[in-house]
């Protein structure tokens, strides 16, 4: 499509991906197929303003891609599920490196006890100590407007970015989305900063073998930026909000004034539990949501404003940490208990559901509703599917 | 906002402006790369009698250099136009690529070279008072001659014949080698100061002891001139030896033939004088061999031309008799039952069966040559031939021979023994010793000799030995597309003696050369400069690249992304003893 015009239009989030790195100005993008992200590389690959690197494997995809950003370019990187894995060595290196690589990911479930192409958040989670920040979609509109944020907060701290969705749910469903006008994406965004990138003449190596001392101190400050990153976050979308009309949140909440019962979730099942949560409202029962946007940093102090004064919280993970239960719910009860002087007591209902690309539907997440206002929580994973809860 | 990211106190990434080359990472390594691209050979060169070196003629012509490939042919032997048609080329034979699609086409490649190449070396300055006096102007003569020009010796060449060239002007027919290449062959040679005295026949119009008397060194190679006979072979005009036809043949463009032709005998004169017959008017030409006819001791590639031009073997017989009749010549032979190789020589088995042939118009019969050595003194001959040594050397202090007369059995043979007679001849007159060297001219253990490193020797320099042959393994054949031998041009008909082979045209004999794998060949591809992980091969000023051993931990993957085999891995000397 014309990126300079914009206006509404029909697409499904594999799309949106693809126009959000054009709107960004990418000329460069390293491609590998995966389903279900292969549809954001046919995209590509059909715009002639857009060089298409075929590489051998996610590895080297990941690989040319670190060379375009050391030359001081923006460069379109998408991939799902084993790819990403594959791509996970040099993930590291890619922060370590300080690389402002904005990478889209349509999560799938990770072969396990066999193969899966449907829909399951393990494989972007489990990525989650690498140094990349990750901002969660759950619409083909988020998905145009998170990529887009993202690279301005990572341009700015200097740290990658995963941009993820849940895949097919959106990645293959298409929806009327609002497109910016490249210009404006341009003035929102300004060109990629070059920083202390390798010069040509200036004998230089970067990420050699680094004394043990530095190694420390430069991981600290990944840490460093990674939480002030936050704040970035916040200014980022704040302004994109002011620009576009469409604001987000590291955490954005429903209902969160006087809810008693609150369901936490990421990615596109959230629009399920909005509209469990307007049925319930209906019915006059105080239930809000917190649709968690931003995973990586993790928006601890967020989750604690907004919980901490909850009877009850319900936690939907469509991801199994083995050994764990659902991610996320490991992550809220994190925040939760703060530094132990400050820690907040709620239960915490930790639903670990729709593996494998099961459906979450809306039958269920009143299921669960409904079990947490009774039964005790428990400190593993309760299995939410169509059957029932079990745990 | 970005202040906040990059602080000036500690920097946002490691960057080391010091050279990595501090850290000498050599010591990890248990085997050691070389780069020892001189001590290979390609296995065509060590093949090839002449030692040519063609894995870089033929690079050079890939990239359109003829002048410099030629230069090179000329290095090794004076005529590449010549053999570029008539050498049976086992370099062929050898070629590395048989093994993976088809052999490159280098007899072909070595024609075009010639015919796409510059003129000879400039007439070497006479440095010695010495003068060298050679006895018989065929290939041997010339080569030794043009060899011994090229060191600075004054050289007389006596032949009997009013032209030089022996066999290629007087033996070989014009359709394989014509005459202009000869001439153009000799009037270089001339060129370059080699002194042709022709129609003196050494023994009858010049004494040996008056050659003696007038140079300081000889070199002979009177050929084999003088046809076998068979027992009991009628006079008559119709029945002429294999030799005498193509002279008469060469000297005056045709012989008029007509009828059934028989040709009695298996090798190249049979062949030879059986093709000219054809092209002289025969209706009819038959070679009669005592071998069978897969077998025969002419090159397979002329017998199968031979029949292809409708001319019929007829194998396994042994001629008996001849007679002549009213109708013609009869000749009857036996049939040979087993053929056994005795020596340089076969011996054949007959049984009681006999075949009758004839009566034919013509009997041209090539049985086998033998030389006309009875001008020499005694003691320089045995068995036929003149007895020498592995530089020529004869029984006679001064006295060289090589050639057929010595026992070679085709032009780039009768090269290789001039060579090593011109060798000979140089540490004879300069009074050096010629122990030891044969290893460190030779191309691989017994092979053939290089002229090119014997002059660098000669002038001081320090020539590395070519020991090590590249075998097909050692050819990373990723680096070479399949591709089809190039189709040689042909043409010519049986009805004159015209040319029957063409010369490829410039850009099908690059693209032929661009076939070759250069084995063991250093071309400065880069791909070792290119995939050493640590930077550890460094390009040397000019040509040729060097191994930084204090950096170099002995991956290996320069010689495996060598597409040529021109590196070695070797273990670390320290290692191998503990």
């Amino acid at each position: 499509m014309d990126v300079e015009i914009g206006g509404k239009v029909l697409m499904n989030g594999a799309e949106a991906m693809a126009l959000a790195f054009r709107l960004a100005g990418i000329r460069i993008a390293y491609t590998y197929p995966i389903t279900p992200q292969s549809e954001v590389m046919e995209v590509l690959a059909s715009d002639p303003n857009v060089t298409c690197v075929a590489a051998d494997s996610e590895y080297n995809v990941l690989a040319g891609a670190e060379g375009v950003l050391w030359a001081g370019e923006r460069c379109a990187v998408a991939t799902a599920s084993q790819g990403l894995l594959f791509m996970s060595e040099l993930m590291w290196e890619v922060a370590g490196n300080r690389l402002p690589l904005v990478m889209g990911a349509f999560s799938r479930g990770v072969k396990g006890p066999g193969w899966c192409l449907g829909s399951q958040q393990n494989d972007v989670f489990f990525m989650r100590d690498t140094g990349w920040m990750h901002f969660i979609c759950e619409s083909a509109q988020q998905v145009l407007d998170l990529m887009l944020i993202a690279f301005r907060v990572a341009e700015t701290v200097f740290l990658p970015a995963i941009v993820s969705a849940d895949g097919y749910y959106v990645s293959h469903e298409k929806e009327a989305v609002v497109v910016p006008t490249a210009s404006e994406c341009r003035e929102y965004l300004g060109d990629p900063p070059r920083g202390e990138l390798p010069q040509a003449g200036v004998p230089a190596s970067f990420g050699g073998l680094v004394p043990a001392k530095k190694f420390f101190r430069l991981s600290c400050n990944i840490q460093r930026d990674m939480m002030a990153a936050l704040q970035v976050f916040r200014d980022a979308a704040e302004e994109y909000g002011a620009r576009f009309g469409r604001l987000y949140r590291p955490v954005d909440y429903l209902f969160a004034e006087d809810a008693e019962t609150f369901i936490v979730t990421a990615g596109a099942m959230g629009g399920t539990a909005e509209h469990v949560v307007r049925l319930l409202r209906e019915d006059g029962r105080r239930v809000g949501l917190a649709r968690v946007r931003c995973f990586r940093p993790f928006p601890a102090e967020d989750i604690r404003r907004g919980l901490g004064n909850a009877k009850r919280i319900l936690v939907l993970d469509r991801n199994l940490a083995y050994g764990l239960g659902g991610v996320l719910a490991s992550e809220v009860r994190l925040a939760l208990a703060g530094n132990s002087a400050d820690s907040i007591c709620v239960p915490v209902y930790g639903f670990v559901t729709g593996l494998g690309g099961l459906d979450v539907t809306p039958e269920m997440v009143l299921a669960a509703v409904e079990y947490a206002s009774t039964a005790p929580a428990v400190s593993g994973p309760l299995y939410l599917t169509e059957e029932g809860i079990e745990h | 906002m970005k202040t906040s990211f990059s602080d000036s106190e500690f920097p946002l990434r490691f960057v080391s402006k010091r050279s990595s080359s501090t850290i000498k990472t050599g010591f990890q390594r248990f085997q050691r790369p070389v780069y020892d691209y001189p001590s290979k050979y390609s296995p065509c060169r060590a093949a090839c009698p002449a030692a040519h070196d063609i894995a870089l003629a033929l690079f050079l012509a890939s990239k359109g250099r003829f002048d410099l490939a030629r230069e090179l042919f000329l290095e090794e032997s004076p005529f590449p136009g010549i053999t570029g048609r008539v050498c049976y080329h086992p370099c062929e034979t050898a070629c590395n690529r048989a093994g993976y699609d088809e052999a490159i086409a280098i007899n072909a490649l070595e024609r075009a070279i010639d015919a796409y190449g510059t003129e000879p070396f400039e007439a070497p300055k006479t440095a010695y008072p010495e003068s060298v006096g050679i006895g018989g102007a065929g290939p041997a003569g010339m080569t030794c001659a043009y060899h011994l020009r090229l060191l600075g010796y004054a050289v007389t060449v006596y032949d009997a014949n009013p032209t030089p060239g022996g066999m290629l002007s007087h033996g070989i027919p014009a359709y394989r080698l014509p005459p202009e290449v000869t001439q153009k062959a000799t009037a270089e040679l001339q060129a370059l100061g080699v002194e042709f005295i022709c129609g003196v026949c050494v023994g009858s119009d010049i004494s040996f002891e008056e050659l003696r008397r007038r140079h300081t060194a000889l070199f002979l190679a009177p050929g084999l001139s003088k046809s076998r006979k068979i027992a009991g072979l009628p006079e008559t005009p119709r029945a002429v030896s294999g030799l005498d036809f193509l002279r008469a043949v060469r000297a005056n463009g045709k012989m008029p033939l007509s009828g059934r032709v028989l040709v009695l005998g298996g090798g190249d004169v049979a062949v030879d004088a059986a093709r000219s017959a054809l092209r002289c008017g025969a209706a009819s030409v038959t070679i009669c061999c005592p071998e069978p006819a897969g077998e025969m001791p002419a090159h397979p590639q002329e017998v199968s031309s031979a029949l292809a031009e409708g001319i019929l073997v007829a194998d396994r017989i042994l001629p008996e008799a001849v007679q002549q009749c009213e109708d013609g010549i009869t000749v009857r032979f036996r049939k040979v039952e087993a053929v056994e190789r005795k020596g340089s020589g076969y011996s054949f088995r007959t049984g009681a069966e006999t075949a009758l042939h004839g009566p034919a118009d013509y009997l041209i019969y090539a049985i086998g040559q033998e030389a006309e050595l009875s001008f020499l003194p005694e003691g320089l001959c045995e068995n036929g031939r003149i007895a020498c040594g592995p530089f020529g050397e004869t029984a006679e202090p001064g006295v060289f021979a090589g050639g057929d007369a010595v026992g070679t059995y085709n032009v780039v043979n009768a090269i290789a023994s001039a060579k090593r007679a011109a060798v000979g001849i140089d540490c004879y007159l300069r009074g050096w010793s010629t122990d030891g060297l044969e290893q460190r001219i030779s191309v691989g253990l017994g092979g053939p000799i290089s002229m090119r490193a014997y002059r660098d020797i000669r002038r001081g320099l320090c020539v590395t030995p070519a020991v090590e042959k590249v075998p097909l393994e050692l050819i990373n054949l990723d680096y070479f597309p399949k591709a089809p031998r190039v189709a040689l041009p042909k043409a010519g008909s049986t009805t004159d003696f015209s040319e029957v082979n063409l010369t490829l045209d410039r850009t099908a004999a690059e693209a032929e050369a661009r076939r070759c794998f250069n084995c063991g060949l250093c071309n400065m591809c880069g791909n070792c400069f290119q995939f050493c992980p640590d930077s550890a091969v460094l390009r040397r000023k000019g040509w040729g690249f060097e191994i930084d051993l204090d950096h170099c931990k002995g991956c290996a993957v320069c010689v495996e992304e060598c597409p040529r085999g021109a590196m070695s891995m070797v273990p670390e000397p320290n290692t191998e003893a503990e």
